[in-house]
């Protein structure tokens, strides 16, 4: 355990809902995104993707296109010299795919790039794509998973039979002895739909190499150090010339927590072609070729008792992972990650799981919000409501039933998670009281209006700070992954705090300050983030995978509490008193007892730096008032609860929520309107997930909704207003106390849904959802189905 | 073939010689630099591009310059006036009605727009006036609290406000 200061009890900056400081500029349109930064001389570029889902390709003719009079430059796989990236965390059976940055002989998806075109702008680089011919010579497009891995089925890599490039097994406790003991065993084919984070932001690159032989890259990314240590790696480029600037970043959910391949031909060309050039992804494109997610079909099953108690799971996820592997996290993201999460907040320690990472003809699925567990918790949550319907106990009962109790922590779940704390009853009685849940419960479904009311409840345990330990745990035993910070008072007393992070809408600026100015003794107002920026930085993974607060506020804690030390230390010289006499209070520092004896920090700062007769002597405290450091926390799991309640037509299927209450256990806040923005946006888009959204193949590999008119997002009227309520049991193994809470709904919101909705059904039968999204198709099927079984 | 288009974008007059099919967006943004208007969708669903022409919501990635000749433009950066936010601007400041931003421009064109039409919405006539913009950060709660606050503490006049 770390011995630096705990956040607990404190109070000046921590815990309130401060102004976020990344506002004003947003509000008033003068944010810049990568789109709204343009360089002198800069062109453009466009690609030419694959229309074709799996064909070789069996000519390319560029003569028309480059004798176009506006056409500076056309690359194929051969003028990059079929550079690619290689997903290659070795572990399991893990068969590393390659991802090239251009198509060569064979294209695999529908969108993949073939040719980038660079002209002076984007509408004439467009019309320069259309004359580029291309011949096809179509192969059988591998669309479903379980075809792909059936013996002398089409492969979409020769080198990787089967089209499995990564599986696992798991096994713990007795899990042949809990099937047999079992009262009841519910078995369910669950498939999760297949969708996309969508960001109102598209992706975007700017890359600009200079004659010095250096190259500044903006991109529109969650992870500016990654890209430019991989630029270095894969583009062979010296490290030290490069620097990426992540601008204002309008959202990336995960999505944008990967490296592209439009991320390293931009410099590639830029290089090539002495110019500053740009690309910025129109949505179809967007649909087409950014990351996608949560495809998986997974066979679960339930061993349970007659009383609730859940003896044991057994899961087979297989994870539709399309074309490639995406760098650096991989196709395995999805079913291998996703069984991690299987056990939740129950105790139960028999388990038996398998992942498969399978190959299709689709784009790549890989990180979202909530990646990989939206899946595996789904199918859990359907078998419990399945059982809860047959055994006629209320879920809420089996929930209290196999809760993992608050005397029982550290906790090792039954895939080895340490949890580290939590009070899974109390977040589960608040949520319940907050949305009235017995008292519906115990009210007829049917309403006056012809509608069924559905009442769904749903709990989940969020595996948070991304450092190496909780990755390990999640299933990336190669992955290390930390951050650092660097914390600098100013000579006039102010505050810089250069960060690993990125905020793209979590407010790190803002809550990145509150913990300096905490740990400091210094006011708000005086502390400056500097993040998203490789050269005003300080080496980071960046923000992701609900790790920003605990990981990054660890890291400034850590640095500033050297900094205030090293303060101190000069105030005591100079002020002639104990360093432990000492306290600082908004910029003021203090003699405990002698409220009279105080300097202002500003002054303290100022002796440091330039007063070399009244600072200590120079060879024993160097004038400087900075420290970086770094911070790679141990595991925390954050917890919640959310209730929904629908009305549902059965005449047609459609769903409409009349209520949504969320309860959380994400440790000490930092800014309680931050954690509530994080709370309500992961529901937006969880009930997306569960209710509306799918990108929709076709056999063919064709992606017949590549737009915002045909992919179905929630807008303000899908969803009604979202009550928000916290538990705080501060963990007691991260510095702060604090735990992750971005990705919470996202694990957790849909599952309430599928309960509300098998709820409100329950007047046919017992009939539960064992598809995202639940849409009235889905819906309507499942009431024909009782009416056959009449 | 190029035309002139002459209009008056947050107050200032503007005469540019454009091509023909300039969408109006691409004219606010790439001639007059003025970046605050953005792009999300190209098909007039996600509403970042909201602007108002002569005093109405428009997706301004539908519209053609050369269809605003004539007309009075207001934008994101024709809210404010001399560094005061305008009343909906500090609402969503202070509810956290934003999050990443992008949308963030046209939500407050269709929320200054839609309290011009009605000045003291319900909750669900907010959320059924913004039906044309999609936020991806929020889940909208804040955005409409941050509506209905402003629409409490706009002053009648700033709710005419928009220069139109």
């Amino acid at each position: 355990m770390s011995s630096v200061p705990r956040m607990k009890g404190a109070t000046k900056h921590i815990g309130i809902s401060r102004k976020r400081t990344e506002d004003p500029l947003i509000l008033m349109g003068k944010a810049k995104y990568v789109d709204d930064i343009s360089l002198p001389g800069q062109v453009e570029v466009a690609f030419l993707r694959s229309s074709h889902a799996h064909a070789d390709i069996t000519r390319v003719n560029l003569a028309k296109a480059k004798a176009h009079p506006d056409c500076i430059k056309i690359v194929t796989a051969a003028e990059m010299d079929g550079g690619s990236v290689t997903y290659s965390d070795h572990q399991g059976n893990l068969q590393p795919v390659a991802t090239p940055f251009f198509a060569g002989e064979k294209v695999r998806f529908v969108g993949e790039i073939i040719a980038a075109v660079v002209a002076p702008t984007r509408y004439i680089a467009e019309d320069i794509v259309d004359l580029i011919e291309v011949e096809y010579d179509p192969l059988p497009v591998i669309f479903d998973v379980e075809e792909a891995m059936k013996p002398g089925a089409e492969l979409v890599h020769e080198e990787i039979l089967g089209n499995v490039f990564f599986s696992n097994i798991f096994n713990k406790g007795d899990i042949n002895k809990a099937f047999r003991e079992a009262d009841l065993i519910v078995r369910e084919t669950i498939n999760t739909g297949r969708t996309s984070a969508a960001p109102m932001e598209t992706r975007g690159v700017i890359a600009h190499w200079e004659w010095d032989d250096t190259l500044t890259v903006w991109s529109s990314t969650q992870t500016p150090y990654p890209l430019r240590t991989n630029i270095a790696r894969f583009l062979h480029f010296p490290e030290q010339n490069i620097r990426v600037i992540a601008p204002q970043v309008g959202g990336g959910f995960g999505q944008k927590a990967h490296l592209f391949p439009e991320e390293f031909i931009l410099p590639w060309i830029s290089k090539d072609i002495r110019k500053p050039v740009k690309w910025i992804e129109d949505r179809r494109e967007h649909m087409l070729a950014a990351a996608q997610a949560k495809q998986q079909t997974l066979h679960i099953e339930l061993a349970i008792k007659k009383d609730g108690t859940i003896l044991g799971l057994k899961n087979k996820a297989i994870g539709d992972c399309g074309a490639y592997s995406m760098f650096p996290w991989g196709g395995i993201i999805e079913p291998a990650v996703g069984n991690t999460g299987l056990p939740g907040a129950f105790n139960f320690q028999n388990i038996q799981y398998e992942s498969f990472a399978v190959l299709t003809n689709k784009m790549c699925t890989s990180a979202y919000r909530g990646v990989g567990w939206s899946a595996a918790v789904f199918a859990r949550e359907m078998a419990v409501t399945k059982a809860a319907l047959l055994l006629k106990i209320d879920i809420a009962d089996i929930y209290y039933r196999n809760f993992i109790k608050k005397d029982e922590f550290p906790f090792l779940s039954a895939t080895n998670q340490t949890y580290d704390s939590g009070d899974y009853h109390q977040v589960l009685d608040k949520c319940l009281e907050m949305s009235d849940y017995r008292k519906l419960k115990a009210q007829p479904r049917l309403l006056k209006n012809g509608r069924l009311r559905g009442i769904g409840i749903s709990f989940f345990v969020e595996p948070t700070a991304w450092g190496s330990r909780v990755a390990e745990e999640s299933g990336y035993r190669g992955i290390t992954t930390h951050d650092s910070a660097t914390v600098e008072m100013d000579p006039t007393g102010t505050v810089t705090v250069k960060s690993g992070q990125f905020g793209h809408g979590q407010g790190t600026k803002t809550t990145m300050a509150q913990v300096a100015a905490e740990t400091l003794g210094v006011r708000f107002e005086d502390v400056r983030v500097l993040e998203g920026d490789t050269a005003t930085g300080s080496y980071g993974m960046g923000t992701f995978a609900s790790r920003s607060g605990v990981i990054g506020g660890g890291t400034v804690i850590r640095a500033a509490t050297d900094v205030r030390n090293k303060l101190l230390k000069i105030a005591a010289h100079v002020m002639e008193a104990n360093a432990a006499d000492l306290i600082i209070d908004e910029g003021v520092v203090y003699v405990k007892g002698s409220p009279d004896r105080h300097m202002t920090v500003r002054e303290l700062a100022h002796i440091t730096y330039f007063d070399r007769f009244r600072r200590p002597n120079t060879d024993e405290v160097e004038p400087i008032l900075s420290s970086k450091r770094h911070y790679d926390p141990p595991e925390t799991y954050a917890n919640g609860s959310h209730c929904v309640v629908i009305e549902l037509d059965p005449q047609t299927g459609k769903i409409d929520i009349t209520r949504i209450v969320a309860v959380e256990d994400c440790g000490v806040m930092i800014n309680p309107q931050i954690v509530e923005g994080q709370m309500r946006g992961g529901i937006g888009q969880g009930i997306g997930m569960a209710l509306l959204e799918s990108l929709e193949y076709d056999k063919n590999g064709q992606l017949n909704n590549a737009s915002f008119m045909d992919f179905l997002m929630p807008n303000a009227c899908t969803l009604p207003d979202i009550d928000c309520a916290h538990i705080v049991t501060p963990s007691p193994v991260t510095d702060g106390g604090f735990k992750g809470c971005g990705e919470a709904a996202m694990l957790s919101v849909h599952c309430a849904f599928g309960n509300a909705v098998a709820d409100a059904l329950s007047v046919y039968g017992v009939l539960v959802p064992t598809s995202t999204p639940i849409g009235p198709q889905q819906v309507m099927n499942l009431i024909g189905s009782a009416n056959e079984q009449r | 073939m190029s035309i002139t288009v002459s209009l008056q974008v947050n107050g200032r007059n503007v005469s540019e010689t454009l091509e023909p099919q300039t969408l109006l967006v691409d004219f606010l943004r790439n001639h007059l630099r003025l970046t605050g208007t953005h792009v999300g969708c190209d098909t007039s669903q996600c509403g970042a591009c909201v602007v108002h022409v002569d005093g109405l919501a428009v997706k301004s990635c539908t519209l053609l310059a050369a269809q605003a000749h004539g007309t009075q433009v207001t934008t994101i950066e024709g809210l404010e006036t001399e560094g005061r936010l305008h009343p909906v601007q500090e609402a969503f400041r202070s509810e956290h009605g934003l999050q990443c931003g992008f949308c963030t421009p046209g939500m407050i064109m269709s929320a200054v727009a839609l309290l011009r039409r009605n000045p003291t919405p319900t909750e669900a006539q907010v959320r059924e006036g913004l039906e044309g913009n999609i936020c991806r950060c929020t889940g909208y709660h804040n955005i409409v609290k941050a509506i209905l606050t402003a629409s409490t503490h706009m002053p009648a006049q700033s709710a005419q406000a928009s220069r139109s």
